[in-house]
């Protein structure tokens, strides 16, 4: 596997975010296993992986809400796994994170969600703060739904306002974990374009979490695909498709049959049937 | 075992209740360390008051009139045999001030709003919008915990004001209206049996120690329910049980201390 030492070798230098070694456990499974990651600066990077391969894991680490067993995490030159209760506020309020469900706050309005993030940090008149939620929702294409209630959107309207709740204060880092669930062509089309403009707009580095591989093309600058609690491979969208490992190969065309694990680990199913 | 794994029904595991209740007191300072004089959190915590207050009137209100109309009926029947009906003012003063009023207004208050702060954390927590508000750097127990304690401490010495209100009104009606005692009577009796300090004040404290108890209950158990549908039906579940048993006992204990 070339492409993933590269990777490595190019980026060590100037990451903004590096997993160096991580370890992360739930009860006694290994679920991260020696995880290195480096993310440039300024990049669209996707992280790719089967279902309960450990994605939303990472992104926990990385915003820290959870601390590795081992091995460290460094995001701009900040040890995360080591910030205190001051320090972590202070850095969550660089990052925009648009969660795996959207998780809306239920009793207040869309424009109150998306202006929830500005009323706590900032001290912005009232006009100003209407105007930049707006813009946010006009780029989301949701400006129609200011008051509406949270439980009056559809799922992927839902993910639209949390996607502009997570710009609302242009972050340096925006973290989405699978982005396009529950999203239309167009709306998944839509937010694929938004991600990119913001990326190229405020030079934000963006981490799109996911499983969607035929979402890559034209959105990202470098994927790494995630198999068994590490990085298995690195690289453009090109060069991963062109990639003739049999797991990297079975992953990127979505083959039922090969070594990529499907099933959580389990005993034998014969064994298992016949307790 | 679980940290989560609790009984949904009357849990026998009296360790694990107790261990419960510990970690229960230990959330108090948590959340009152994080009063600030600020206006924000004034805004937030009166608008959580207009919503546990609007929940919790009708019922309190109707639950009240008609306490007032059995305690006056049953006062009645037992005062009439002994040819004292005339002081049935100040038997339904009494027994309301000091003992109905606080203990019912705490019993149904951790029905209607009780559960209802419970089972609205437990579902911000299983939808992630605790962890979204972490992810803003907004602290949930700021923003959400402490606003709903504050307005249910003090919603519940002012819904059992109005309780004991609703509550002399009807034990009025039935007297005057319906067996024809007089009022200046009753109302005579009623003032020169209740002394302010003892009866009515005792009635107050134990309404603020119960709305602090149920209020400390409720964010508790939502707080710390296991994120899930399940978990949250038993978050709900055990603010009731829980609630309602430290009320009964509390209310004891209380009366002891203060006769
Ligand atoms: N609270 C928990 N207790 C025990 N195991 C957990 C817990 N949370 C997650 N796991 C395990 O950790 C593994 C990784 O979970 P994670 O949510 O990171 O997966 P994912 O890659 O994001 O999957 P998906 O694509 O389905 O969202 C899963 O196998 C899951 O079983
Ligand atoms: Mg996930």
């Amino acid at each position: 596997m070339t492409t993933s030492t590269q990777q490595q070798d190019a980026s060590t230098t100037d990451s903004f975010i590096s997993l160096r070694d991580v370890v992360f456990r739930h009860d006694t499974r290994n679920i991260l296993d020696g995880l290195n990651l480096d993310i440039a600066q300024g990049s669209v990077v996707a992280i790719l992986g089967p279902s309960g391969v450990g994605k939303s894991t990472i992104l926990k680490l990385i915003t820290g809400q959870i601390r590795p067993v081992s091995g460290t995490i460094t995001v701009n030159r900040q040890r995360v796994d080591q910030l205190s209760g001051t320090q972590l506020n202070r850095y969550r309020k660089t990052l925009g994170v648009m969660l795996q469900n959207s998780a809306l706050l239920t009793d207040m309005t869309v424009f109150e969600n998306v202006a929830l993030p500005v009323r706590e940090h900032t001290r912005l008149p009232e006009p100003v703060i209407r105007r930049l939620v707006l813009s946010k929702l006009q780029a989301v294409g949701l400006r129609g739904s200011i008051d509406m209630l949270p439980r009056e959107l559809s799922g992927g309207m839902a993910r639209r306002v949390a996607l502009a709740r997570a710009l609302v204060l242009d972050p340096e880092l925006v973290l989405y974990d699978e982005p396009f669930t529950g999203l239309d062509p167009i709306a998944a089309a839509t937010v694929s374009k938004l991600i990119r403009h913001v990326n190229e707009a405020l030079n934000v580095t963006s981490v799109v979490i996911t499983h969607d591989v035929d979402r890559m093309q034209g959105l990202i600058d470098c994927a790494h695909i995630m198999i068994g609690g590490k990085i298995a491979a690195s690289g453009t969208p090109a060069q991963l498709a062109a990639d003739e490992t049999p797991m990297i190969r079975q992953f990127m065309q979505g083959l039922a049959d090969g070594p990529v694990p499907f099933h959580y680990p389990a005993p034998d199913l014969a064994e298992d049937l016949l307790q | 075992m679980n940290k989560y794994e609790h009984d949904a029904g009357l849990s026998l595991n009296l360790s694990r209740q107790l261990a419960d209740l510990g970690s229960c007191g230990l959330f108090l300072p948590q959340i009152l360390l994080r009063i600030r004089p600020s206006l924000k959190q004034l805004g937030n915590v009166m608008r959580q008051l207009y919503f546990v207050g609007t929940r919790s009137m009708i019922i309190i209100l109707t639950s009240g009139f008609f306490i007032g109309l059995v305690i006056a009926l049953q006062g009645y029947n037992t005062l009439v045999q002994f040819g004292a009906s005339e002081s049935l003012g100040a038997v339904v003063a009494l027994s309301l001030f000091r003992e109905l009023g606080p203990v019912l207004t705490a019993l149904l208050f951790t029905g209607r709003a009780g559960t209802s702060i419970a089972a609205e954390i437990g579902l911000m927590k299983a939808t992630e919008q605790l962890d979204a508000l972490e992810l803003m750097a907004i602290d949930p127990v700021e923003r959400i915990v402490l606003p709903r304690f504050i307005a249910a401490v003090i919603a519940v010495p002012l819904l059992t004001a109005m309780f004991n209100l609703l509550a002399v009104t009807g034990a009025y009606l039935f007297a005057v209206e319906w067996v024809n005692l007089d009022p200046g009577l009753f109302w005579g009796r009623m003032i020169s049996a209740v002394d302010l300090g003892p009866d009515y004040l005792s009635g107050v404290y134990k309404s603020v120690v119960f709305g602090i108890v149920i209020a400390l209950v409720s964010v508790f158990q939502g707080y710390n329910a296991e994120p899930t549908g399940r978990g949250v039906a038993v978050a709900t579940t055990q603010t009731v049980i829980v609630s309602s048993i430290l009320i009964l006992i509390l209310d004891f204990i209380l009366t002891a201390l203060l006769i």
